[in-house]
């Protein structure tokens, strides 16, 4: 959890946790394809492909994890409870 | 090569996850508000100074207004009365069933009025009688009589005062809470039952005898006597229908379709 009192905006930047939705699977998609294309000289695509998806699977099951510890709040209302309903959104980025 | 590709996907399946489900929101706090830099500060409590009303604490009123009101002497004859009362409580319902009673509601509607399981045994007292109970004790108020009583429950009534309510299962002998009303008029009204049905059985029991031919159990060597009079007994209204013979049918109470021409008026007979 990052966050950031600028003494003069008195902004404070929190940061939470959402769902993966369907950009991780296209990203799944995309990112094997493009490494079974490049692993074609070793193996052929399909095991360049196989092989990326398990990388890439267990690479977000590690960062879910890291997620999951670093960053306790699953919403912003959570992430910002301890600052009351006082100030307003600035932005989610 | 293939462990290259092995390491690559991982690193970007991580950072992409990553990217995907962490997200960062900024609000602006304003000046003197939270505490953004100390989020481990403990939360506020209430402090209450002993002596002191709490704001809020009874209803919309609040404590200040409780507190004036107890000041001006509205409240000062409260404390003594409900202590007494909840005294006689605690010594009289202890053990009773369903815990002290409540009382008695000022003005009880429709629904509390008709339905008895509403207040318990207090639906069924008269609103008269119960008023006259709740001030004629403090009247009347002898070192005999406890003044705390107008306030008490039926079950607790016990001086001369709240006599005139008697308990809801002594006032009908036959137990009959439905009808509350004089033993008197209740027992007099038992016996012209009785009376009632002891002639209608006298009036009927003959009719009940079956004949030989209606008999489907005739050539049977037992007494058909003895087979259809315990029946009858059992149902004074003839409720058995079918089981005695054609002389004996029922009259009273009971739906026949044996016979559908009767019930078609003559006019739209064929």
């Amino acid at each position: 959890m990052s966050q950031q009192a600028h003494s003069s905006g008195k902004t404070v930047t929190r940061s939470y946790r959402t769902g993966v939705g369907g950009a991780w699977w296209t990203a799944l998609v995309v990112v094997t394809v493009l490494l079974g294309f490049l692993g074609r000289s070793d193996g052929g695509f399909w095991s360049g492909f196989l092989w990326s998806i398990v990388g890439f699977v267990v690479g977000s099951l590690v960062a879910i994890a890291v997620s999951g510890r670093l960053v306790p709040a699953r919403s912003a209302d959570e992430a910002f409870a301890d600052l009351g309903g006082s100030g307003g959104w600035e932005g989610t980025r | 090569m293939k462990w290259l590709l092995l390491v690559l996907a991982f690193v970007l399946g991580a950072a992409i996850t990553w990217f995907l489900t962490v997200k960062h929101a900024s609000r602006t706090v304003q000046e003197g508000v939270g505490a953004p830099a100390d989020p481990a500060a403990p939360e506020l409590t209430p402090v209450v100074s002993p002596g002191e009303p709490v704001a809020g604490a009874v209803g919309i009123a609040g404590g200040a207004d409780l507190a004036a009101a107890a000041g001006a002497g509205v409240l000062a004859t409260e404390p003594a009365e409900t202590s007494q009362r909840s005294h006689d409580e605690v010594d009289g319902d202890a053990g009773g069933f369903g815990g002290p009673h409540t009382p008695l509601s000022e003005s009880p509607g429709a629904a509390e009025s008709w339905d008895r399981d509403a207040e318990d045994e207090d639906a069924l007292l008269s609103r008269p009688s119960a008023e006259s109970a709740d001030v004629a004790p403090v009247a009347d108020a002898t070192p005999n009589h406890d003044v705390a009583s107008d306030l008490a429950p039926v079950a607790d009534a016990t001086d001369g005062a709240a006599s005139d309510i008697a308990p809801v299962v002594d006032a009908t002998p036959n137990g009959d809470l439905a009808g509350v009303g004089e033993a008197e008029a209740v027992a007099a009204l038992d016996e012209a039952v009785e009376e009632d049905d002891a002639g209608s059985w006298a009036d009927e029991v003959p009719d009940v005898e079956p004949s030989q031919e209606d008999d489907l159990d005739a050539d049977v060597s037992v007494p058909p006597a003895i087979n259809i009079v315990p029946v009858a007994d059992a149902t004074p209204s003839g409720d058995v229908a079918g089981v005695a013979g054609p002389g004996a049918r029922p009259t009273q109470g009971e739906l026949t379709f044996d016979e559908p021409d009767d019930s078609v008026p003559p006019e739209e007979k064929p």
